[in-house]
């Protein structure tokens, strides 16, 4: 469902720039700012992902 | 801020990546009047070729010139070997300058960066950081 709000995006930036060039940059966010802590994400699957991409900064 | 993430994020959980343009190009509805595309996508985190032609091949694939951003230091100790691939790069300062300096903007802000800041033997980092 999600997957419509960008594709609506982009299809409009297409058309208003009418074949100029334009660059678009792939998200890289800094997951422990987005993601809810463990204990705080009660869906299982998305303690899971958090889980998965929970980092340890040596 | 290590590791798992940017491209990174694509091989290990592929399917994601191309939607960002490609994903609108392919669903252009039959009678829609043809809207020109010069896009570009730039790839973040990037360390190795190898990597790269993984992820090129599906940018190519939706008809996107690609971008590498340099961003950890291997990327720039490969720069040459990557610029074959890539149509373009792009600094990503933020993340070198972390990478290169082995610290963490929070730590270093919060922690050490203003003392180091206002004692005398920091003019080199003072000036290298712009502040």
């Amino acid at each position: 469902m999600l997957r419509r709000v960008p594709e609506e995006d982009f299809a409009a930036i297409f058309r208003e720039l009418e074949g100029l060039p334009i660059i678009i940059r792939l998200l890289d966010l800094p997951l422990h700012e987005f993601l809810p802590s463990e204990t705080d994400a009660d869906v299982p699957r998305v303690r899971e992902m958090v889980r998965e991409l929970r980092e340890v900064n040596p | 801020m290590i590791g798992h993430r940017g491209v990174r994020l694509g091989v290990t959980k592929p399917g994601d990546l191309p939607d960002a343009g490609g994903g609108y190009l392919s669903s252009q509805e039959p009678g829609e009047p043809e809207v020109k595309v010069n896009a570009a996508v730039m790839i973040p985190q990037v360390i190795t070729v190898q990597e790269l032609l993984w992820v090129k091949k599906q940018v190519k694939a939706a008809g996107l010139k690609i971008g590498v951003m340099m961003e950890t230091v291997r990327a720039c100790m490969r720069a040459g070997k990557l610029a074959h691939e890539a149509d373009f790069f792009s600094f990503g300062t933020n993340d070198l300058t972390q990478a290169v300096y082995s610290f963490s903007r929070e730590d270093a802000e919060k922690k050490f960066l203003a003392t180091y800041l206002r004692s005398a033997f920091s003019r080199t980092t003072r000036s290298r950081l712009s502040m």
